[in-house]
């Protein structure tokens, strides 16, 4: 193999330093031509449509994974609290786990996974076959059409999974820990009721939920968009839309939570 | 504007590079208003760019593209999707719609761009598939359909708003005998009877001087000759007789440039 200079070293950083920046420069560029350069004149029709596939065909996933995110975490709360005889408190430790932190990260990564990699594959295959060229041929600019309908349909509704995900996730720890275990039913709500706070998890976990939509999705179409337009420049950018969905939303997750209960 | 101007299209000194490898270096080409034009070279010479660049989804390195009087490299985001609405572009591919049928993807255009009654669009869509033979194929999905039969699509969708310029690229790859007869009769038939600009792509010699009104030969980053297909077919100019002869090696390259044949292949010993 071909030994590599230290100068060629030093310039295949820079190359790789300039090339993040420029993908910076253009994905932000991206966003806010898509979000800010005019609806196209069927816009809505073209968000609901989005809204079902990206949010509806996304509910399956989301009840099924939060309905046992919330019996895990009920069972395994029963099994600590115990311990210290507050078996009382599972209904809180559930709802304030799934409200502050869960319901809003799992669906992201739950959302990156199942419709960020689909959004990306399709606008990634739409620009293979010429599709988005096509579409820019006869007048009609791609990023109205194809890309703003996407993004706003992740935006609006990635939150309100989330909260699917967090209703469904305490109504399964509730069937657990009331059915099953045995826990009485009147301190496992009362105690949830009084404990948790409106302002301070439900809206929290809101805020994390649409911060974690906004980026999973704008990933998602951007990979798409900016991929190279060839079978294995799909697999690569599908493949990077859920490893830095991923990553980006667990990060955003520890300075959010570092913001919003952080005392300092 | 556009009426006095005898040209359509007119590239003024135009450079492209890819990386920095040069596709074109200042190189002026002019498409006469009404006339069909045939841009032919060797595979390879940046035929298809050069429509990328006519069609500015491409901005050239340096030059100017004129459109209708226009020069598209300094228009804006949207001025230059309205500019669009004037040309169509017939892509290698057929690139249609995948999740429309034959019927949505040619009625696409008129929906988006017109306000026209349903049943206007529905005999718009009709007379169009009409055109390319492909009526009875109205509810077919894309997938359904051979690569030669996309391209027809494609091409009723492409002549859908009447565009006053039309690009083909490479149409005549992929069709049957009868299909490639169709298609040349229709674009001269479209040239003679609407007056549309046609710029055909192409390294199908026959076909192309048999529509051609005049031919741009362009290979080695250059316009390596011009004129009516007969000035080309007697051009003394050895480029342009070697490719109009099909002539495999000559004074331009059949091979991509490299390093010595036989350097390479003794290099790894």
């Amino acid at each position: 193999m071909r030994k590599t200079s230290v100068l060629e070293r030093v310039r295949l950083f820079g190359r790789a330093g300039i090339d993040v920046v420029a993908t910076l420069g253009r994905s932000t560029l991206f966003l806010l031509r898509a979000l800010f350069g005019g609806g196209s004149r069927n816009g809505f029709q073209l968000l609901v449509k989005q809204l079902y596939s990206v949010g509806v065909m996304s509910l399956a996933i989301i009840v099924v994974s939060g309905l046992f995110i919330g019996m895990v975490l009920s069972l395994q709360g029963f099994s600590i609290l115990t311990k210290y005889g507050s078996e009382q408190a599972v209904g809180q430790m559930v709802a304030l786990t799934l409200l502050r932190e869960l319901g809003p990260v799992v669906t992201a990564l739950l959302f990156a996974g199942r419709a960020g990699s689909a959004l990306t594959a399709e606008i990634g295959n739409m620009k293979s076959t010429e599709q988005l060229s096509s579409l820019a041929m006869i007048g009609v600019d791609p990023l109205k059409y194809i890309v703003a309908p996407r993004l706003w349909a992740g935006f609006i509704s990635m939150p309100l999974l989330a909260m699917i995900f967090s209703v469904v996730g305490i109504w399964g720890g509730a069937m657990v820990a009331i059915d099953w275990l045995g826990v009485y039913e009147g301190s496992f709500w009362a105690n949830m009721q009084s404990s948790v706070s409106f302002r301070e998890d439900v809206l929290n976990g809101v805020i994390k939920s649409v911060v974690f939509a906004f980026v999973v999705t704008w990933i998602a179409v951007f990979q798409g968009y900016d991929c190279e337009p060839t079978s294995e420049g799909i697999s690569k950018a599908t493949t990077r839309t859920v490893v830095y969905a991923s990553l980006a939303v667990l990060g955003l997750d520890f300075i959010l939570t570092a913001l919003m209960f952080g005392d300092f | 504007m556009s009426a006095e101007n005898p040209y359509a299209v007119e590239l003024k000194s135009l450079s492209f590079k890819r990386g920095e490898r040069d596709i074109f270096t200042n190189i002026d080409i002019r498409i006469p208003r009404g006339k069909v034009v045939g841009i032919m070279g060797p595979s390879g010479c940046g035929k298809t760019t050069l429509l990328r660049l006519i069609a500015a989804e491409l901005r050239p390195s340096a030059g100017e593209v004129w459109v209708n009087g226009v020069n598209l490299p300094t228009l804006s985001r949207s001025e230059l999707f309205d500019m669009r609405k004037q040309m169509g572009v017939l892509f290698q591919s057929g690139a249609l719609f995948t999740d429309l049928d034959v019927f949505e993807n040619v009625a696409f255009p008129l929906r988006v761009h017109t306000q026209l009654p349903e049943e206007m669009i529905r005999d718009i869509v009709l007379m169009k598939l009409q055109a390319v033979g492909l009526r009875g194929a109205l509810e077919l999905m894309p997938d359904e359909l051979s690569g030669g039969m996309k391209r027809r699509v494609a091409l009723a969708r492409a002549i859908a708003l009447d565009p006053q310029i039309l690009m083909y690229d490479e149409p005549f790859v992929g069709q049957d005998p009868i299909a490639m007869g169709v298609l040349v009769r229709l674009i001269r038939l479209l040239s003679d009877a609407l007056g549309i600009t046609s710029i055909v792509v192409s390294h199908d010699l026959a076909e192309t001087a048999s529509i051609a009104d005049y031919i741009y030969v362009v290979g080695d980053t250059q316009v390596l000759g011009q004129g009516t297909p007969d000035e080309l077919k007697a051009s003394e100019d050895p480029r342009v007789r070697q490719f109009m002869q099909g002539i495999p090696d000559g004074p331009v390259p059949f091979h991509f440039p490299a390093a010595n044949y036989r350097d390479d292949l003794l290099g790894g010993r």
